[in-house]
């Protein structure tokens, strides 16, 4: 879709990506018997979609009066002739909204592009605008203004550095436009030739420094300008300058032929404002608009949501099968799943639900995946059994429990009720408890479960495992689920102690009772009348080896641990035996994310990060690429390796480390597999 | 060679816990490469132990007054995945399974959630 904005200039917009959204739903809404949580699926590719998800733009101006703005007044344009909406300039120590004749860095009622620019960001983008402009007249390299280590130069890398900390101290991630330059005149008008001759060498020389001084500057684009055609025919100057002018033009298209990432924005068609050197006020806007252009064109070319060879979200499944929403035709890049039993999960009425044999869950909107699971808890729902004694000491009163009471988590009525007493009584000695202490013997373990309060306000419970690690839980008007996990769970108790908590009497909703031999809590597995086991759950096989590059590329996820240690839970691309595989892990190691290139069956390159919780959802991006790997975790880069290596035939994504072992158990709302080493900038959008 | 499509929910016991170990190493397994062992098969197998025979009985506080009773055969629960077919369409269990194999629903402690056992 084409749409128009000010000053009759025309741009592609994001409505081509939000084309290709709807393309991608329909697809996999089409093959898929099972799709839902479509709102978040949408959220995840608009995210992908880097023109929203990286909205804010950091752009560099700089040069000599061009470049400053020497027009022959104010805009015409009224909108430009009041604060640019969302549209900052650096002030030396903050970013102050950008307004004509109070910061824009220009001659009093004058401007240069950077009124337009944040004007057409903001009809066309939903980001802000934050502009860092350095600049003075009759300044070139000639003089010793710019080169490296000139003061303008100086103050150019100073401000620069200076508001791209002030971004990241304020956490306000954003996309590096690149530096627009626009000068040249004064290395015309002041000799000797041979310096013009040199101007190219010099403008790299220019470049490259500031793209080794500045922060993440390293591949900074660099929009320039060439001289305008009259500028070498001017009649207010002479000869020599004419003829430098030639020379340095010719020099301004050479340079974008060796200076790396640049474009060079042709002026020959702008007017001046009479002197034959400064553009007029029109002809600035119409720059604005070229530079507009070219950082817009370049967000919407790197869009990550295009760029993804495949792509997965919560969203489309089969019996066996986790759809990809990317490739969107075939050969598709569903993953395989398997699991040998029913499994319950939260549904997205919020109530728990089965999910029947080889059917992957979408649990809280996310992907879960467990591992087996037995509850040996043989009632997990009905008090009432003898499975749990009764018991009450001291003055407490024997427990008083109900069958199929209240309406449960799962929707139905089949939560039973728990009435307990101490009668006043305080000391330890004091008990109206139901207990069970045998359900398992000597493994590590989690005991869990349902409460509510069936009364206003909320009660403190007395709730512990067979070995006495206690957990005085408050018990409120809506369902919540409480865990104890130890290194030898055997049963549970539940109800009150006159040494416990402060309450004397309780009425509670009980469900969902589940004492398991993993060390965390798991998704219930109800059990009626025997201990009852859900299979592990495994995923692999997707994609193929068009979707993968050996050279480079980068592993993509949205994921979160359902446990903070444990075994390796890994997702990796490899060839499907642990010869060649760059895997992604949640580690062993309490909290840690690895990075792990295995290459001829040895491992290559080994990174990692500790992060403050990895039961949080995290976004983690592995770029490989001989000599160049890099682990992005939540926006930063978080380690590197040069080491060099060289994988072939990756040719399958699965959720375990290749051949099939260490399986991913967690949380997953995003899997993305790239074909290319994604710049720094894409990565930090990636996983901001 | 053909693989059946359903699961096949059987219990078994065997005289000891090694004898149990032994013929579930013998499905097949593999070593990682922190020397970890894993089973190369995807059937889900529930170790069950010396199931209760009679239950323990606890004081108020928990404290056991007399022991549980156990049996002495060690119980494993399997939900078989994708075995294979034979000629007659019968299907073929891993050998030596058969022989442990119990019938009868006596002490029927444990269920694979979404199934029922039947003899």
């Amino acid at each position: 879709m084409i749409f128009g904005i000010g000053i009759g200039i025309q741009f592609t917009s994001g409505a081509g990506i939000r084309s290709l959204i709807s393309q991608l739903l329909s697809s996999l809404r089409s093959r898929s018997t099972y799709y839902e949580n479509e709102d978040d699926t949408r959220t995840i590719l608009n995210d992908l979609d880097k023109s929203s998800s990286c909205d804010n733009i950091l752009l560099l101006i700089a040069g000599q009066s061009n470049a400053k703005g020497s027009t022959e007044g104010l805009p015409s344009e009224s909108y430009l002739n009041q604060p640019i909406p969302d549209t900052y300039i650096w002030t030396g120590s903050q970013f102050d909204q950008l307004e004509v004749d109070v910061n824009n860095g220009s001659y009093t009622n004058k401007h240069g592009i950077e009124l337009n620019f944040g004007y057409l960001s903001q009809l066309n983008r939903t980001g802000k605008v934050y502009i860092v402009k350095v600049s003075e007249g009759s300044t070139g390299f000639v003089d010793n203004r710019w080169n490296p280590g000139d003061d303008l130069y100086n103050e150019l890398v100073n401000d620069s550095n200076a508001a791209i900390a002030y971004l990241d101290a304020n956490n306000i991630s954003y996309y590096f436009s690149g530096l627009y330059w626009n000068q040249g005149e004064q290395d015309t008008v002041q000799g000797p030739t041979a310096t013009a001759e040199q101007y190219n060498i010099t403008l790299g020389a220019f470049v490259s420094g500031l793209r080794s001084s500045i922060t993440g500057a390293s591949n900074m684009r660099f929009m320039f300008t060439r001289l305008s055609e009259f500028y070498t025919v001017r009649t207010n100057t002479n000869d020599l300058t004419r003829s430098r002018s030639v020379i340095v033009r010719a020099r301004q298209v050479l340079a974008n032929t060796e200076i790396s990432n640049s474009e060079l924005i042709n002026q020959d068609d702008l007017t001046h404002t009479g002197d034959q050197v400064h553009y007029d006020s029109a002809s600035q806007n119409i720059l604005a608009s070229r530079v507009f252009s070219l950082v817009n064109n370049e967000i919407t070319s790197s869009n990550l949501l295009e760029k993804a060879s495949i792509l997965i979200t919560p969203t489309g499944y089969d019996v066996g099968s986790i759809n990809a929403i990317k490739p969107s035709e075939t050969p598709f890049a569903d993953l395989t799943f398997t699991r040998n039993t029913t499994a319950t999960r939260i549904g997205g009425d919020g109530y728990i639900t089965d999910e029947a044999v080889n059917v992957p869950r979408i649990s809280e909107n996310v992907w879960l995946f467990e591992p087996q699971a037995t509850n040996y808890a043989t009632y997990s729902n009905d008090l009432t059994q003898p499975f749990y004694t009764k018991s009450n000491s001291g003055v407490g009163a024997l427990p008083i429990v109900t069958a199929n009471y209240s309406i449960s988590p799962d929707g139905t009525q089949n939560a039973s009720r728990l009435q307990c007493d101490l009668n006043g009584g305080n000391t330890s000695s004091d008990h109206s408890y139901v207990f069970n202490v045998g359900a398992v013997t000597g493994n590590d373990g989690n005991v869990s479960v349902y409460l509510k309060n069936n009364e206003s306000g909320s009660k403190v419970v007395y709730f512990r495992n067979t070995f006495g690690t206690i957990d005085n839980v408050t018990v409120t008007g809506t369902w919540q689920r409480f865990n104890i996990s130890n290194s030898d769970t055997r049963g549970l108790y539940l109800g009150l102690r006159g040494n416990q908590g402060n309450s004397d009497t309780c009425d509670i909703s009980v469900y969902g009772i589940q004492i398991e031999d993993n060390t965390f809590a798991t998704s219930i597995v109800p059990a009626n009348g025997t201990s009852s086991t859900r299979g592990g759950e495994f995923s692999s096989d997707s994609g193929d080896s068009t979707m993968f590059n050996d050279s480079e590329g980068v592993l993509y996820a949205e994921l979160s641990g359902l446990t903070t240690n444990g075994s390796n839970r890994i997702i990796s691309i490899s060839d499907g035996s642990n010869n060649e595989a760059v895997r992604l892990k949640l580690s062993s190691t309490s909290n840690r994310i690895d990075f792990e290139i295995r290459d001829g069956g040895v491992s290559v390159v080994g990174l990692n990060y500790t992060t403050s919780d990895i039961t949080a959802f995290h976004k983690v991006a592995l770029k490989y690429k001989s000599g160049d790997c890099a682990l992005w975790v939540d926006g930063v880069e978080r380690s590197t390796s040069a080491v060099a290596f060289s994988l072939s035939g990756l040719n399958e994504l699965a959720l375990n480390q290749g051949e099939g072992t260490n399986p991913f158990y967690g949380n997953l709302k995003c899997v993305a597999i790239y074909k290319e080493a994604l710049t720094d900038t894409e990565l930090q959008c990636l996983t901001s | 060679m053909t693989y059946s499509s359903n699961h096949h929910y059987k219990k078994y016991n065997f005289n000891s816990k090694e004898e149990a170990e032994n013929h579930i190493t013998n499905l097949g397994t593999f070593e990682g490469e922190g020397g970890e062992i894993y089973p190369l098969h995807r059937h889900t197998i529930v170790k069950l132990g010396f199931l209760l025979i009679e239950d323990a009985i606890y004081d108020e506080d928990g404290n056991e007054i007399s022991p549980a009773i156990h049996s002495d055969k060690y119980s494993v629960d399997v939900l078989w995945k994708e075995l294979p077919v034979g000629e007659l369409d019968e299907v073929l269990f891993p050998e030596g399974w058969s022989e442990k194999e119990l019938i009868g629903l006596e002490n029927y402690k444990h269920n694979f959630y979404g199934y029922t056992y039947e003899e």
